[in-house]
């Protein structure tokens, strides 16, 4: 039988080793362990079509060029304030076609990709438009404007305000210069045929006279066009009140005015032209000095949606894209910068990754935004719903020739000023 | 409808058929006596235009000396594609049709790294420095010095081609290639040597079109893909390996394009828009007469009512 001291021994240990084990118990019931878990930085992918092959590849490559600044841009920013998101751009070329950029939203819709910022004309955006509708794919377009894709409740939003507008625009610009008969000359395609039908409402409503030549696009030539023209300008008198409009895309414009330069009918009268031509490839270098000098003696006057004001972001992102790429942005590049603003923006806030959260958070945003490009409130087809137009004059500069703004339209107010 | 306008009408059909028979005829030559449907042919001469336009804008060369050196660019990138493309294929026994698709691959390659040279250059339409100024001015009826060379150059050079094949000893061999390539090789004709001169000819028009229309219009990397449509559509009018019938195929569609399109505006107001149901309405046709449809039974039916016309005249004189 075991002592008394050793049974007390025993029960010492054992009492010690139960209550080392409850007080453990206890203790770990009381205290807060505080752990560390890595945040998880979750990336977005925002797919670009853009025409960067093809004629249109001047402005194709501007669009990608600012969109790569801006996911710098936009990455930074979220970075540099603790949010756990980021943007990365999947660019596929559309090379100026319509079956090009279906291929290219397919691929992109193939890669799982919800969400697309991109060069789109409305000819590729008419050709699209099924396929992201019936995948839900939400889709901001920085360059299309024809009045046929103002759709209500579908995927497409357009940053740019529809040619209803441009054509109400270029009609008053054309009239109020003293103008009272026009020769068109207009792309056959979704954008020709809307900017030509508004601005023949509105202009024969002012009570101007029109003859209107539609072309098909991507001809080797348009001699016989401007043959036609010529004759139509003729018809009309090719008096001081007669002028031609000119819907096309620069590619096509440069062949024409290398003909029309040599007519003395098409070179006496003053021409205008809708935003199309408003780009780096109508210009030298893009463009031969012989038709830049046409230009500037047939006084190419014409329009562009932008901000009459320019906005102190507009400043900073025409800075930013001169400092990084040494040119400056000429077409659709702000249109990009604050499509992607509003779309990464939008993303961040739904953080879900599908078409309609997007859609629903992008037309709310919108609404409240103002971007470089000025505010960019969307009407009831997801355009935008209030637009300036600059008026732009074709100019012999010291360095060479550029586009000087001559005037505007208040978007607001509806008013047309020509500076002095 | 005024004089001048008509003019014009026809000197521009003169010009573009000038610049599409002188395609067509590329395209012929390599038909004819290599046996082979060069897609890859458009983008030679978007390539001779580049040269022409980078040198004269770029490096102020004048246009006349842009010329040999467009056609040698021509004509060694046709080598080279045979060299490495065309030949291994026939030696492995690949057929005309695989041929064709290996062309349109090497076409797409070349046309793509033209887009880079051109994108890494900001040259992607671009124009060669040749300010053409009018020689004629009879109100819209304009004939320039640019525009007299296109007419008088092409068609001294398809004359120097009909002379080269019909009187020399090298036009002898192509010919009898044309006729029986195992025939020709049989009889002794170095076949692979010949096909290198070949190619050197038809690197001639490559190069030629390609300088002038740069010097015309503005080019862009599928300005010679645009072109071959046309091209090959007067090919087929001409009846696909008959080198006089591309000639006119050429000239039809410039016409077709031009002449006819102006005429059928003025008198039936059809659309400019529709400009290419008229070169395509041409080819269908040609391809109908070829095809033995039209004169056949159109003559027959012709013959018939003439001769039913006449029978009942007689008998109602009678």
């Amino acid at each position: 039988m075991p002592s008394p001291k050793t049974l007390i021994v025993v029960a010492l240990i054992i009492g010690l080793i139960i209550g080392g084990i409850i007080g453990y118990g206890i203790s770990s019931m009381l205290t807060t362990t505080v752990t560390t878990v890595p945040v998880t930085v979750k990336e977005y992918v925002i797919g670009m079509p853009a025409d960067l092959t093809g004629e249109g590849a001047d402005y194709g490559i501007e669009v990608r060029d600012a969109g790569l600044l801006t996911i710098d841009e936009i990455n930074k920013f979220m970075s540099d304030n603790g949010i756990p998101v980021k943007f990365r751009l999947e660019i596929e070329d559309s090379k100026t076609t319509v079956e090009g950029a279906v291929a290219a939203v397919q691929s992109l819709g193939g890669k799982g990709i919800k969400v697309i910022v991109g060069h789109l004309w409305s000819g590729q955006l008419n050709g699209i438009k099924s396929y992201v509708d019936s995948h839900k794919i939400f889709t901001v377009s920085v360059s299309s404007t024809s009045p046929a894709l103002s759709i209500p409740n579908d995927y497409i939003f357009r940053m740019q305000a529809p040619d209803s507008i441009q054509g109400k625009v270029l009609a008053h610009l054309i009239w109020e210069s003293g103008y009272k008969k026009v020769a068109v000359i207009y792309r056959n395609d979704p954008y020709g045929s809307g900017v030509f039908e508004y601005f023949n409402g509105e202009f024969s409503k002012l009570g101007g006279t029109v003859k209107p030549l539609a072309y098909t696009p991507d001809q080797p030539d348009y001699s016989s066009e401007v043959l036609r023209l010529s004759t139509m300008v003729k018809e009309l008198g090719a008096d001081k009140e007669t002028a031609v409009l000119i819907i096309a895309f620069n590619y096509e414009a440069i062949k024409m005015f290398g003909k029309a330069r040599l007519d003395p009918t098409l070179s006496g009268i003053a021409w205008f032209s809708s935003e199309s031509l408003k780009g780096p490839g109508i210009l030298p270098p893009a463009s031969p000095p012989e038709v830049a000098e046409f230009l500037v003696k047939v006084k190419l006057t014409g329009t562009y949606p932008a901000s009459l004001t320019e906005t102190a972001l507009m400043k900073e992102f025409n800075m930013k894209f001169k400092n990084k790429y040494g040119r400056e942005p000429k077409a659709y590049g702000a249109y990009t910068y604050d499509a992607l603003w509003l779309v990464a923006l939008s993303l961040a806030l739904t953080n879900k990754y599908d078409g309609d959260s997007v859609r629903n958070m992008y037309m709310l945003l919108a609404n409240r935004y103002v971007g470089a490009t000025g505010p960019t409130t969307l009407d009831k087809s997801g355009d935008r719903a209030l637009q300036d137009y600059q008026i732009w004059q074709v100019v012999k500069t010291d360095g060479g020739y550029d586009f000087k703004i001559i005037g505007g339209w208040d978007g607001t107010t509806n008013k047309l000023t020509i500076y002095g | 409808m005024m004089i001048d306008e008509v003019l014009q009408a026809i000197t521009s059909s003169i010009i573009i058929g000038s610049l599409y028979a002188l395609i067509a005829y590329g395209l012929t030559l390599t038909l004819g006596s290599v046996r082979i449907y060069n897609w890859a042919y458009a983008e030679d001469v978007t390539i001779a235009a580049y040269v022409t336009a980078v040198l004269s804008s770029r490096y102020s060369l004048d246009i006349i000396s842009c010329f040999p050196i467009a056609i040698l660019t021509s004509a060694v990138i046709l080598i080279i594609i045979d060299e490495i493309i065309f030949k291994p294929l026939e030696k492995r026994g690949a057929t005309g049709i695989q041929i064709m698709l290996a062309s349109i691959a090497a076409g797409l390659l070349i046309r793509y790294l033209i887009y880079i040279f051109a994108s890494l250059n900001n040259i992607i339409i671009i124009k060669a420095r040749c300010v053409s100024e009018p020689m004629i001015n009879y109100g819209t009826f304009v004939i320039t010095y640019l525009d007299l060379s296109i007419i008088s150059v092409s068609i001294t050079s398809m004359m120097f081609f009909h002379l080269l094949l019909s009187r020399t000893l090298l036009g002898k061999q192509i010919r009898a290639m044309w006729d029986n390539i195992e025939l020709a090789r049989l009889s002794g004709i170095k076949v692979y040597n010949i096909r290198k001169y070949i190619w050197m000819l038809v690197g001639i028009p490559a190069g030629i079109t390609g300088t002038f229309w740069a010097s015309y219009s503005t080019i862009t990397p599928t300005s010679g893909w645009s072109l071959l449509l046309p091209a090959f559509a007067a090919t087929i009018i001409g009846g696909i390996t008959s080198i006089p019938g591309a000639i006119l195929g050429g000239y039809l569609l410039g016409f077709g394009e031009n002449f006819v399109m102006f005429l059928v505006h003025e008198f039936f107001g059809i659309s400019f828009a529709y400009k290419p149901l008229i070169s395509l309405s041409i080819m269908y046709i040609a391809l109908l007469i070829r095809a033995g449809f039209i004169p056949i039974k159109t003559l027959k039916h012709v013959k018939t009512f003439i001769m039913i016309f006449r029978s009942g005249v007689m008998k109602y004189d009678k």
